[in-house]
């Protein structure tokens, strides 16, 4: 039988991932994005797993709101590195540092 | 608002403070489109209508008259108010009477010492609004005007010291002095926020009503461990405060160094009021202090170390405004241990006579470095008394009373300091008492040499003036010269003037002069233990039995050393300087104050700075570790932390991160 | 709750909204306006601007003695809500304003101050929110439009970066913030704070590890906005990068907006965890102060020292979310009130010191404007010294309240530690003015003239001043601010 604590262990270990993703990655930006995607969906599925439990629907709802909110998040993200890669041919995690200290 | 039999007039009050206010407004607002003649007229004017309402108050506080009361609300703020009063005593008016007289003394002066300088008008306002905040120190009813006054003599003394801002050393020196003294300052704003705290009020009158109730309460509060009396720690919280405005050891090093911003700064700001604040802020709270022992204790020890130490350093410098910087530290500290002896009323007397000699002895030091071209090494003077006779005999008036010879100013007061110290016992560390009188009395010894010492040097000796500046000698103008007499009668006549009409060290009426503006516990008065001992006499009496104390024949023989060292072995300084060799040094070194400041606290707080700053601190952080593998960077991770702001997102998530993860551990470990 | 019936609820409800459906509606209507009609020209701006005032027109209407509820409590309009709502108008207006020179000669500068409008409500929406749904969709809209208000001036690198960089740091920590809802969420079942707040006090067993879990998040997601140590390390970075009125705008109105949500919390969601959430808050609080305060000394461009400058400002803030009582929450809006005035001015001298090539950001671009513009210097000194505390400045209030309330609420050591720090900090405020009054000019200043950004100087100088000497009114006004909360 598959329980509530089983869904949560999974939306952590994707939300673990999400997040050392984030901060592991030396590669592109698009890494970056997609880890962020990634800790989202453990969000979503932590609010199904706990709505569904709880026997309310509250939960879920705020789930569409998130993934809207995520579309329009990434829209924005893509723009501003759009922009970022045209002054700067380059969208290496380790070229974004010309501000420091 | 009560107001006792004999009424002072509140808008007489009111106006004491407000012409200088005024003045300055004036001044500093419509400075730019003033000739000088305009600006120095308006404001001296205010100041000098502000002392003759200063005396005709004090005069009539003299006759009985007191005044206390709120004028109105400055502020309600749920059960906190603040309001604003006066409380006119006769500890109040002494120091008015001190305050504006000094302060008209000095814009006199300041017309012919400015003259020309490009930013005059903003002068005379700074020091018009420094007089205004300093009557608002004395003359308030309350902890909050006490604290508006405290902050703001402080602003406009930074500002003034740094008012050359063209000179290095003078920015260098205005930053030091506000740095140091919002040391001082934290420690005061600590102890007003725990008597609001304890108290629930800043009234003055409503707080020492309190204080017998509170202590007998026996509140404590646990400070680091230690059980500490809550009444200990608000006074040495407040005597912190003292220490930063006041120069006391370890607060002193700013006071010296101030002596970059103009010499009539230095007169009225560094000399006659500003750094007399934290006297007149503990004899003010007497109705505390006194239910500490702890804390006079303490206060005692730190004036009579300042007392020492600054003496000895006053010995061997070369700067002529230094010398009597060092000896004002030094003068302070007497006065500190006036108080923490309990002889408060001694040391406000001191306070009195100290605001007039020492101004003197500045206004004519500035005479002095007008006359010889802004030189201020009195190696490079000798001889002056030629040029300028009146200030010659001006600075000799206020050497000899800040020596200590009777019948000047300084004898009085100073001796009712230091028999007050012998005549006191304190139960607990008697051998504060004992280091207490030791200093002092070796401290008139080197008050007497260092002040002789500045004094030959400059006016007798060889003639060692810069031949350039020969040319230029002469004696100062008018308005320079009539100040330096004004202050010397008060440097003459205030001593006496004090034992006499004032009654100042009379024990029989308690406290004498002061009457319930100071308060004494009778198990420490001093006074009346010297009265028991038949110490205390007149005007007359002290000067006869002069003779027969200690005091009298030290301050003779620094006089006669420095005589003997300077006018007679011209030759014996240099060789004593060689044959002391590291003491010398050290002297002349100031004990190294500065240094170890460098070393213990500007260092590491520029470094720390500058650490949590730079870039990566590749030092630390070595970019090859990243690949490693976790625990490596885990390790490294840890390290990045503190180098944090390396630019780089990755690092500045991984703070994050670490962040949640270090409260977490710390929840789930306290769950 | 409102009392209204369920099949036709709308008419109640939407008149509470009223000052956000202007704002709606007119950033809608301005997006189009600029294209067919303004063309880039200034009438937009003014347009904005005037949105702004109909704004605090509208909430100033609405305002009466009991809350307003609608959405079935998804949104409240308490005296709380209508404080902080002008605050950020103010900041918002603000912002516009020192905009309009600085941004002149920026392309379809009509969809920037759109983007300020739709910036601001997301923050009006964060502030009547009274649930986890309303708040996070304030927020993210606050937060889209101010990544990209950051990223404005296309050509310049550094704004570039500095948009990309929060917004990375944006994204992560929204994620933390939804990750710890999902587990509050997962204890109460509910969204409204109140409701949670209920049912957080009984929670037992393993349900205290999610509760915990949740709060550290929903602390983490929540300090990323109001830039709290360690999760503040965007601030610097952006605020150097963002084109200066936007980082005068965001360094101010979010701050707002993201502390009234934690005092929304704190005192709604929380008070059964008091213990727990102040050990947290004082750990953060040590750290911050020190951060902001030290990090602040070592830096040459004034738009950084500054973002260090409001690390250390959230500092002292968070002492009256640790006091956690009514004089503490009154605390944090009289210190956010002065705050903004003085951010304001500050970043208004700034301004109107760019200069061909050079901004005027650095320190030493300060050096000696006391002697060509003694007024603007006058002002300069007014701000630093206020912002460094000294009495009797409107800053030194700001700091007074919150740590007597510190005080009373028996954290005496965190606000020795707190004073201590501002004692330092007040080091690197003197500098600049030390700067302005005490060297000599090194490069021919080269100033803005803009009657507006003038009037701002003087007025937010003139208020310091003022709130300096007569504070007690926005004592008041602040404590009245409270009814609805606590």
């Amino acid at each position: 039988m598959i329980g509530l604590s089983d869904y949560l262990i999974v939306a952590a270990a994707l939300f673990s991932l999400g997040v050392i993703g984030l901060f592991l990655n030396r590669k592109n930006v698009i890494t970056i994005l997609m880890c962020i995607e990634l800790m989202l969906l453990a969000v979503n599925i932590n609010f199904v797993a706990f709505s569904h439990y709880l026997n309310d629907l509250s939960g879920q709802i705020f789930v569409f709101f998130v993934l809207t909110v995520a579309a329009c998040e990434v829209a924005v993200g893509l723009a501003i590195l759009v922009s970022f890669y045209r002054l700067r041919r380059s969208i290496d995690i380790e070229d974004i540092n010309t501000l420091q200290g | 608002m009560q107001e006792t039999a004999l009424t002072l007039s509140t808008t007489e009050l009111l106006a004491i403070p407000a012409l200088p206010l005024i003045g300055a407004m004036i001044a500093g607002l419509f400075g730019w489109a003033m000739k000088e003649r305009m600006a120095h007229s308006i404001t001296s004017g205010f100041v000098i209508l502000s002392a003759l309402l200063s005396i005709h108050v004090f005069t009539q506080v003299l006759a009985g008259a007191s005044f206390h009361g709120n004028l109105w609300t400055w502020m309600i703020a749920g059960d906190f108010v603040v309001p604003v009063g006066l409380l006119i005593d006769r500890l109040t008016t002494i120091m008015m009477v001190t305050v504006t007289v000094v302060s008209a003394c000095v814009h006199i002066y300041t017309i012919g010492y400015m003259h020309g300088d490009p930013g005059y008008p903003r002068f005379f306002a700074y020091i018009s609004a420094f007089t205004f905040s300093m009557l608002v120190l004395v003359m308030g009813n309350n902890f909050f005007t006490l604290f508006f006054g405290w902050e703001a003599v402080g602003l406009f003394s930074y500002l003034l010291i740094g008012f050359w801002f063209k000179r290095e050393s003078a920015n260098y020196a205005a930053m030091k002095a506000f740095i140091v003294n919002r040391v001082g300052d934290f420690g005061f704003a600590v102890g007003i926020l725990a008597i609001w705290y304890y108290y629930g009020s800043v009234e003055y009158k409503t707080v020492f009503a309190m204080t017998p109730d509170f202590v007998a309460q026996n509140v404590t509060l646990g400070f680091m461990g230690w059980e500490v009396a809550a009444i200990t720690f608000i006074c040495l919280a407040l005597f912190v405060g003292a220490m930063g405005k006041s120069g006391q050891v370890p607060l002193h090093v700013w006071l010296p160094d101030s002596m970059e911003g103009p010499t009539p700064i230095s007169a009225l700001i560094h000399a006659a009021t500003m750094v007399t604040a934290g006297v007149f802020m503990v004899a003010r709270l007497s109705p505390m202090f006194e239910f500490s022992e702890t804390a006079l204790v303490v206060v005692t020890l730190v004036g009579a170390i300042t007392a020492w130490m600054c003496a000895t350093i006053g010995l061997v410098q070369n700067d002529i405004k230094r010398v009597i910087a060092y000896s004002t530290c030094s003068q302070l500290g007497y006065m500190f241990v006036g108080l923490g002896v309990s002889a408060y009323s001694a040391s406000i007397f001191h306070l009195m006579t100290h605001a007039y000699f020492k101004a003197l002895l500045f206004l004519a030091a500035g005479s002095v470095i007008h006359a010889v071209m802004a030189e201020q090494d009195i190696r490079k003077m000798g001889q002056l008394r030629k040029y300028m006779p009146v200030t010659y005999i001006t600075m000799l008036l206020a050497a000899l009373a800040l020596a200590g010879v009777p019948p000047f100013a300084g004898f009085f007061s100073k001796d009712l300091i230091i028999e007050a110290t012998m005549a006191r016992e304190f139960t607990e560390y008697g051998w504060v008492g004992s280091f207490a009188t030791f200093a002092v009395l070796t401290g008139v010894f080197m008050t007497a040499f260092y002040t002789f010492r500045m004094f030959f040097l400059t006016f007798h000796n060889s003639d060692r003036v810069d031949p350039h500046a020969k040319g230029h000698l002469h004696e100062s103008p008018k308005v320079i010269t009539i100040p330096l007499m004004i202050l010397a009668v008060g440097a003459v006549g205030s001593g006496i003037w004090g034992v006499t009409v004032l009654d100042i060290a009379n024990p029989e009426v308690l406290n004498g002069y002061f009457g319930d503006a100071i308060f004494v516990m009778d198990a420490h008065n001093p006074l009346m233990v010297m009265a028991a001992d038949g110490g205390v006499h007149g005007a007359l009496g002290m000067i006869l039995h002069a003779p027969f104390t200690l005091p009298f024949w030290l301050a003779l023989g620094g006089i006669g050393l420095a005589y003997f060292m300077y006018f007679k072995q011209t030759t014996m300084p240099a060789k004593i300087a060689a044959a002391s060799g590291p003491i010398y040094t050290f002297l002349l070194n100031k004990w190294y104050w500065d240094e170890l400041y460098e070393k213990i606290f500007i260092r590491p707080a520029r470094s720390l700075g500058t650490f949590l700053w730079q870039r990566g601190d590749l030092g630390i952080i070595d970019k090859g570790a990243i690949h490693k593998g976790i625990i490596d960077n885990i390790v490294a991770g840890a390290a990045r932390m503190r180098a944090m702001q390396t630019g780089f997102v990755y690092h500045y998530a991984f703070a994050m991160v670490s962040g949640v993860f270090v409260l977490l551990t710390y929840l789930l470990l306290k769950a | 709750m409102a009392n209204v019936t369920f099949p036709f609820p709308f008419p109640d409800h939407l008149i509470t909204l009223m000052p956000e459906m202007i704002v709606a509606i007119m950033a809608m209507f301005l997006l189009l306006f600029d294209v067919f009609v303004a063309k880039g020209s200034k009438t937009t701006a003014y347009l904005a601007i005037a949105t702004t005032v109909a704004a605090g027109v509208a909430t100033w209407s609405l305002q009466g003695p009991d809350p307003l509820v609608a959405f079935y409590g998804f949104f409240v309009f308490d005296s709380f809500a209508v404080f902080s709502k002008f605050l950020i108008y103010v900041a918002t207006a603000l912002g516009m304003i020192l905009s309009l020179e600085y941004m002149k000669n920026e392309k379809h500068i009509g969809e920037y101050y759109v983007l300020m409008l739709f910036a601001m409500l997301g923050m009006m929406l964060m502030v009547s929110s009274n649930n986890f749904v309303t708040m996070y969709l304030g927020l993210e809209l606050m937060a889209l439009c101010v990544y990209v208000l950051v990223a404005y001036q296309r050509e310049v690198l550094r704004a570039n970066e500095a948009a990309l960089k929060y917004f990375i740091l944006g994204a992560l920590s929204s994620g933390m913030l939804l990750y710890g809802i999902t587990f509050l969420y997962g204890v109460t079942g509910s969204f409204d704070f109140a409701v949670m707040g209920e049912k957080l006090a009984h929670a037992e067993g393993d349900a205290t590890a999610a509760v915990m879990l949740g709060m550290v998040f929903l602390i983490a997601g929540l300090g990323f906005k109001v830039s709290m140590a360690p999760f503040h390390m965007w601030t610097p970075d952006a605020y150097e990068g963002a084109p200066t009125p936007v980082t005068a705008f965001m360094s101010v109105a979010p701050k707002v907006a993201g502390f009234v949500i934690f005092m929304r919390i704190v005192a709604d969601l929380l008070p059964a965890l008091q213990h727990e959430y102040q050990s947290i808050l004082i750990g953060v609080a040590v750290l911050t102060i020190a951060v902001g305060n030290l990090a602040a000394i070592a830096q040459r461009n004034i738009k950084r020292m500054l973002a260090y400058s409001t690390v250390g400002h959230v500092g002292f803030i968070m002492m009256g979310l640790i006091a956690g009582s009514p004089a503490g929450f009154s605390g944090i809006l009289v210190y956010l009130s002065i705050y903004l005035v003085m951010t304001m001015g500050v970043f208004a001298v700034i301004i109107l010191m760019r200069r061909e090539g050079i901004q005027g950001e650095l320190l030493d671009d300060f050096a000696g404007l006391s002697k060509v513009r003694p007024g603007y210097a006058l002002a300069m000194g007014l701000f630093m010294f206020s912002m460094a505390g000294i009495p009797f400045l409107g800053g030194f209030w700001a700091k007074y309240v919150v740590f007597m309330a510190a005080v009373e609420a028996g954290h005496l050591y965190l606000v020795l530690y707190a004073l201590l720090f501002s004692a330092v900090g007040a080091f690197y405020y003197l500098r600049v003015v030390k700067y302005i009054y005490f060297d000599e000019e090194r490069v021919a200043f080269n100033f803005i003239e803009s009657r507006p950004m003038q009037a701002t100087v003087f007025v937010t100088a003139v208020t310091i001043v003022f709130l300096g000497l007569f504070p007690d009114a926005l004592f008041e006004l602040c404590r009245q601010a409270l009814v609805g909360l606590v």
